[in-house]
């Protein structure tokens, strides 16, 4: 990974993680905020539960008496214990109406129903939930079951009861109150605004309201044993804790943009000097050693382009001493190389020069018979000086190169063709087409003129052959010549290619040197290694063109 | 021994007709204002399943005839004639008798009417069992202008022109565009809501030129009354009431489907109480298949309420089924539910339309079903009519021959009272109550009567001004 990325996630990591670490601890005492709250609602939701349900003991209680005190049912209660035809059994329906009473009946001393407005047909019968108001003190609400009308038949419900005695007809009594239900419910839910379930004991009379989320109950005693059950829920406050956890999660989103971007940039700041080292590095590997980094580094970046910058400095100092040096020892070494070469010639020359000489100077008959001998010879070695010279010559002012793409394997081809190879040469060919490179055709002839002669000769007294291959390698095409001779040493291998070097008797020792310079120049390469059957492989490596016939060369 | 029938009925026109003495009639009508108290307003087409609904229909509705005591004819003429053993009954409509929109009443209408029963399953056509092949005699083919519609007996049954005299067997007929039924009535509705007098009544149109109805309650009801602001009231009143109590009302059951015990918990109701809490007056407990006013003096005492049965085991809920918007079924049904309830019988009440209901009692979906019906004012008929409740058409040609035989009408209300006792326990129907007209008739009102079956009748009524 590289130390921009790592940076850039460390400066990520350290923006965020405070962030991470504290989001628990905010999101729990969230949490407990709310609970508190919640319970507070639910207290406050009780409370006005038990408000209510006091008001409707005394509603209840005002609403009986109220109907006692109505002519009505001083009307009703007279028609039901005179002797003439009785009001129906539902008339006291009259009397509830308007009052709020779902319960609501007439009673004689005994507690017999004698009119019903809840329950009309159980006139004439004794309902002990109403004889239990009837027989509690007056005015005070009980609660208290009831018999109420049910599609299946009667059955029995709680309710919250008051009795008053019908006024001006003694005997008679009005037992009124409201049934304990989902109505009751709804009316303690809609002045709380919290959910409402009455209770008897475990049986759940009616309920109204919705209390979302986690709920919170309490429980407000509404007489004997039933109860209102209270219920706020957390949902609201769920909901606040959400978009409050959502807004932290998002600033956290955003810290950590904020803070990748900013480490980008910072990490961008501090590595930019050091990339700059690289590539100067870089530079300096690839032979540019004047190579200096620009621009300033805080601290110890700083010192260190300082000291890379110096490091160059020195380094092309040095090297352009060493380049001097070797030159001169590259000059002493062709010099001397020139010097053998031409003193190999010079000193027969000098001998039939000076045997002519003498012979001319002693008058010697033999004169002519010796000239005409030497004469050849001498000639043979000026030739031999001439030759000497054009090969330096050659070596050392190469012609401009025109490259083109070439397709190796089809080249090769097709050069091999036009060699002129002894017939008692064996020639093995691999030739792979489509590896184009980039290569000037009539230097890449002289490379492989070179390497076939240098194998014919490296087999002299031997059956010769040679085997050209051409083949791929990564993004290198490689051109490569196997002999069977007697192949080269590794500590020699290197020195096969200085100028002047040759193992062969009159050789110029510059056809390996040519040969690597022009590989240099192409941008590849020239090397010998050891071959399968014992002799060596020159292998010329050049870079494939990126046009779609071969792997992309190396940039 | 009671006074016959008919004699308290011509007391009771006597008493109705006493203030009008010495004050004229006068042709030019005026206006009729009648309260409704918890009636709608009156529609010719309807099963008229109370005392009042009945009255109100026959304004717009008239019967074939009326019965003072015997049956007078007012839509039809009717003629018994014999063929040999065999004698039948000419119904043949009086030519003055038209429906409301002017066409005249044809003896295929009275078929058709009848045919309309006969789909319905009502139960009133009990009344016309002893016709032998009723549904040959009603088809078009039988009738001819000069015999009308030929009703030939089966057996001897001198009651059948009486019988026909029933609301029940009133003509309506549907209207060619479709709309409320038309009967051939006194009156016809009209603008501002009111019933106008028509003119397709055979003995020509009432006196008063026109019916105003008004919705009143309770005690503001009496005091219009008692104000002269309405000059009649149909429906709860605190005056007295007067006519026979023929409204009956019946707890029919499948034997077979009931759970055990559950007749004798019916048997053993207090049936006293509870018409005198739940059943608005005037009414009383039926002790016998038929009402007090047809049997003999003291044949039916009432019984003392026998002890309570109770359950004796987990009983199966059975349903009890009542005519949905009549009040004095649904009260009684709802106590019957508690009574049974706490004798360990679950019920289940289901309250529907007298049609439903019927259909549903023919197709033994309902286990017991309370009927209320109009009940002819003589022992013979009302007899056929409470028996054929039991769906057994052995049982009516088992007995109603035999009545039938007796000649003489006296004779006739013997033996069906004596059957009536002798079959309580045999028929699937139990005896709840009998109800009569609640109506309040103001002063400025006079000669409103009362016919034979206790409905008010307004044919001769008229107005003091």
């Amino acid at each position: 990974m590289r130390l921009r990325t790592r940076l850039s996630l460390a400066f990520a990591a350290l923006a965020v993680l405070p962030l991470l670490v504290s989001a628990p601890f905010v999101a729990r005492r969230l949490r407990t905020t709310f609970d508190r709250e919640l319970e507070r609602r639910a207290e406050s939701a009780a409370a006005l539960v038990t408000a209510s349900a006091q008001r409707l003991r005394t509603r209840v209680a005002e609403a009986v008496a109220a109907a006692a005190a109505d002519k009505g049912a001083e009307e009703l209660a007279r028609a039901l214990q005179g002797p003439g035809p009785l009001p129906p059994p539902d008339a006291a329906r009259a009397l509830a109406e308007g009052r709020g009473l779902s319960v609501l009946a007439l009673l004689d001393a005994s507690g017999q129903v004698r009119s019903s407005a809840h329950f009309p047909a159980r006139a004439g019968d004794v309902d002990r939930g109403l004889l239990a108001a009837l027989q509690a003190p007056s005015g005070v609400p009980v609660v208290a079951d009831v018999q109420v009308a049910a599609p299946e038949g009667p059955r029995v419900w709680p309710a919250l009861l008051s009795c008053r005695p019908v006024e001006g007809v003694p005997g008679a009594f009005l037992v009124g109150g409201v049934l304990l239900d989902g109505a009751l419910a709804a009316a303690l839910s809609a002045e709380s605004g919290a959910e409402v379930e009455v209770r008897r004991g475990s049986q759940v009379l009616g309920s109204a309201g919705v209390a979302s989320g986690r709920q919170l109950w309490r429980l407000v005693p509404l007489g004997a044993d039933a109860a209102a059950a209270v219920a706020v829920g957390d949902a609201a406050s769920a909901e606040a804790e959400e978009a409050l956890l959502l807004a932290l999660a998002l600033v956290v989103g955003a810290g950590l943009l904020l803070s990748v971007a900013l480490g980008v940039l910072l990490a961008r700041r501090t590595t930019r000097p050091l990339e700059a080292l690289t590539a100067g590095a870089r530079a300096v590997a690839e032979g540019k050693l004047q190579t200096r980094v620009e621009g300033t580094a805080p601290g110890e970046v700083g010192l260190l382009v300082e000291a890379f910058n110096y490091m160059t400095a020195q380094l092309s100092a040095t090297t352009t001493a060493l380049v001097k040096a070797e030159r001169v020892a590259a000059w002493e070494e062709v010099a001397r190389g020139l010097a053998h070469e031409l003193k190999n010639p010079l000193t027969p020359l000098q001998t039939a020069l000076e045997t002519l000489g003498a012979a001319q100077a002693a008058g010697s008959p033999r004169f002519a018979d010796l000239f005409r001998e030497a004469a050849p010879a001498m000639r043979e070695e000026v030739e031999r000086l001439k030759r000497t010279v054009d090969a330096f010559a050659r070596f050392a002012r190469l012609p401009p190169s025109s490259p083109s793409p070439v397709d190796l394997g089809a080249w090769a081809e097709q050069a091999l063709a036009l060699d002129a190879a002894s017939p008692a040469v064996a020639r093995e060919t691999s030739l792979a087409k489509g590896l184009t490179v980039r290569a000037d055709r009539d230097q890449l002839a002289q490379v492989l003129h070179n390497l076939l002669r240098n194998a014919e000769e490296a087999q002299a007294g031997r059956a010769p052959w040679v085997a050209v291959r051409v083949r791929a390698e990564g993004p290198w095409a490689l051109l490569e010549v196997e002999d069977a001779g007697p192949g080269v040493r590794e500590e020699e291998a290197e020195s096969l290619f200085a100028p002047g070097f040759s193992k062969k008797p009159g050789g110029t020792g510059l056809g390996l040197a040519i040969a690597r310079r022009i590989a240099t120049e192409h941008g590849g390469s020239l090397e010998v290694v050891r071959g399968g059957r014992g002799g060596a492989v020159f292998r010329l490596r050049l870079p494939l063109l990126a046009d779609g016939h071969g792997p992309a060369a190396p940039r | 021994m009671k006074p016959p029938l008919g004699a308290a009925a011509l007391l009771f026109l006597g008493l109705l007709a006493g203030p009008a003495a010495g004050a004229a009639r006068a042709r030019d009508g005026g206006t009729l204002a009648v309260g409704l108290v918890g009636l709608g307003p009156p529609v010719a087409d309807t099963s008229a399943d109370s005392p009042e609904a009945a009255s109100a229909r026959a304004l717009l509705a008239l019967p074939l005839c009326r019965l003072r005591p015997g049956p007078v004819p007012l839509l039809a003429s009717l003629t018994r004639t014999s063929a040999g053993p065999q004698e039948e009954v000419h119904l043949v409509p009086l030519p003055g008798a038209r429906f409301a929109d002017g066409s005249p009443l044809r003896a295929e209408d009275v078929a058709a009417s009848l045919r309309a029963l006969a789909r319905a399953a009502s139960p009133y056509l009990s009344l016309l069992a002893p016709v032998a092949d009723l549904d040959a005699a009603l088809q078009a083919e039988a009738l001819s202008p000069e015999a009308g519609l030929r009703l030939p007996l089966a057996y001897a049954w001198p009651d059948l022109e009486a019988s026909l005299c029933h609301p029940a067997f009133t003509p309506t007929r549907g209207r060619p565009g479709g709309g409320p039924a038309q009967g051939v009535g006194l009156y016809a509705p009209g603008a501002e809501g009111r019933l106008w007098a028509a003119r397709g009544a055979p003995r020509g149109p009432p006196f008063p030129a026109a019916l105003a109805f008004s919705p009143l309650r309770g005690r503001a009801a009496a005091q219009a009354l008692q104000r002269g602001e309405v000059h009649a009231l149909l429906g709860e009143t605190t005056g007295p009431d007067g006519g026979p109590l023929l409204f009956a009302t019946y707890l029919v059951y499948r034997p077979d489907a009931l759970p055990a015990g559950a007749r004798a918990a019916l048997e053993a109701v207090d049936v006293q109480a509870l018409v005198r809490t739940f059943v608005p007056g005037p009414a009383v407990a039926l002790h016998a298949l038929l009402p007090d006013a047809l049997l003999p003096a003291g044949a039916a005492a009432p019984a003392p309420p026998r002890p309570p049965a109770a359950a004796a085991a987990p009983a199966r809920p059975f349903t009890l089924g009542y005519e949905v918007g009549v009040a004095d079924q649904r009260a009684v049904a709802e106590r019957l539910q508690v009574l049974l309830h706490d004798r360990g019988f679950p019920v289940r009440l289901r309250a529907d339309s007298r049609a439903a209901l019927l259909q549903a009692r023919s197709t033994g979906a309902l286990e017991a079903t309370l009927v209320s019906l109009l009940l002819p004012p003589l022992p013979a008929p009302a007899l056929a009519l409470v028996l054929g409740l039991a769906q057994d058409a052995a049982l009516l040609q088992r007995e109603l021959p035999a009545l039938g035989q007796e000649g003489d009408a006296s004779a006739r209300a013997v033996r069906a009272a004596q059957r009536a006792l002798a079959l309580a326990a045999q028929v699937p129907v139990l005896p709840l109550y009998v109800r009569g007209l609640r109506a309040g008739v103001g002063e400025a009102l006079v000669d409103a009567r009362r016919d034979g079956f206790g409905l008010l009748v307004l044919d001769d009524a008229w107005l003091l001004r």
